[in-house]
């Protein structure tokens, strides 16, 4: 995958740079379904702060990709959504349900370590 | 056809237009002075005729009296109109009622047609010519004024709708990472819009991890206006916001429940002070989260 995907503490961590294509997308969701396994995470967070469009298929993955994580055993968080970004996915009526959402690292880590601390709520 | 083209066509004129107010002019300009004082006396119950002719100044008059000299035997219409213009204007931002304007005119005309009668009573075709002239000239003058006065009135209206806009959104902090939002009257679609673009770039800008929306003071609460506030909602959340709806009253809330809207993703509370009691609690969870995520270990 041309992402990096950073570990923290038992969190796999990936800052989207620019708009990924839809293949990659894929392989992306891919590859930290498998990591979260094999690194035993349990957390994923998605730093998408230095995206200016999130259309419908990357909403769409990311969800299914929160989804696949958490029958994994693990949480994802989707950080750093911009407000014109939140306001175009709400006007076309894209949604993150199931997934966490925080403005920004930080707090998305802390919204993971809480999730996680008790995986069976 | 723009506003502007029908203006400057209504104000080419016609080669017998001109005559007609060429031949106005003959008498009239001889006897301007006299006019003028003439006039004077009226101006008390008129005020708009001084400007008509002149003006309070002796210099004002002066100008006037050339700019109307040169419009009428030169065809340069535009100095004389534009300084009428100009009255309109400031009729307009003082807020002077525009029918005064049609008082002088008609006190203009019943001034002016008896000096045309008194010089040309033996030349029949030269006095018709003569007073249509007068009806030209005050038409134009009418038209001239007219135009600047509603273009200066909506200019007035634009830039009020700027000012309430701006006003009818306001995003408060309250304290840090809670913001208020009090929203008052109806709420259109533009206006929603608009509510949740600056709360959106007001979350971020503050970091805020809590919002209050309150809607006590919007009178009717309909499924347009529900979808709008669910949309606010769930982009604000997005972006890792919490945000609680107060205020909805009694006879709102059995509409949007007669309505059978499903509003699971709004978080309704009763009044403002529970908002913001429920806001401080979302806040203390967030920051009681951010202290719990501090104490961990980097070691696992």
């Amino acid at each position: 995958v041309s992402v990096p995907i950073l570990e923290h503490s038992g969190t796999l961590i990936v800052s989207l740079q620019s708009e990924p294509t839809d293949a990659e997308f894929i392989d992306l969701e891919a590859e930290l379904t498998e990591r979260v396994g094999s690194s035993r995470a349990r957390g994923v967070l998605i730093d998408v702060s230095a995206l200016s469009v999130l259309d419908s298929f990357a909403t769409r993955t990311l969800r299914e990709m929160a989804q696949a994580v958490r029958l994994r055993g693990a949480r994802a968080a989707i950080v750093g959504i911009q407000p014109d970004v939140a306001f175009a996915m709400v006007q076309l009526g894209l949604s993150l349900d199931g997934t966490l959402t925080a403005l920004n690292l930080e707090d998305g880590l802390s919204l993971l370590n809480e999730a996680t601390a008790k995986p069976w709520q | 056809v723009t506003v502007d083209q029908q203006y400057r066509a209504s104000t080419q004129l016609t080669e017998a237009e001109l005559n007609a107010l060429r031949e106005f002019w003959q008498v009239c300009e001889p006897r301007y002075d006299e006019l003028v004082t003439d006039i004077a006396a009226d101006a008390h119950e008129h005020p708009e005729l001084g400007s008509l002719l002149g003006g309070d100044d002796p210099s004002d008059l002066e100008r006037t009296h050339e700019l109307l000299t040169s419009a009428i035997m030169d065809g340069d219409w535009s100095p004389y109109l534009a300084r009428m213009g100009d009255a309109g204007v400031r009729y307009a931002e003082a807020g002077l009622d525009f029918t005064a304007w049609f008082a002088a005119g008609r006190a203009l005309r019943s001034r002016l047609v008896p000096l045309m009668v008194e010089a040309l009573s033996d030349e029949a075709e030269r006095l018709a010519e003569a007073v249509r002239g007068v009806a030209i000239l005050i038409d134009l003058v009418l038209l001239a004024v007219g135009r600047s006065y509603i273009s200066a009135k909506e200019r007035i209206i634009t830039d009020q709708q700027a000012v309430l806009r701006e006003l009818s959104t306001p995003v408060l902090e309250l304290r840090p990472g809670l913001l208020l939002v009090p929203l008052v009257g109806l709420i259109d679609s533009e206006r929603a819009l608009l509510l949740t673009q600056q709360l959106l770039e007001g979350v971020a800008a503050y970091r805020a991890k809590a919002v209050v929306l309150d809607i006590t003071g919007v009178p009717a609460v309909d499924s347009a206006v529900a979808n709008h506030l669910m949309q606010t909602v769930q982009a604000t959340r997005l972006m890792g916001a919490h945000t609680l709806i107060s205020g909805l009253s009694a006879e709102n809330a059995q509409t949007l429940v007669r309505l059978g809207l499903d509003l699971g993703p709004l978080n309704t509370v009763g009044t403002l002070a529970d908002g913001v009691l429920q806001a401080a609690a979302i806040l203390a969870a967030a920051e009681d989260r951010a202290r719990r995520y501090q104490a961990i270990p980097t070691e696992q």
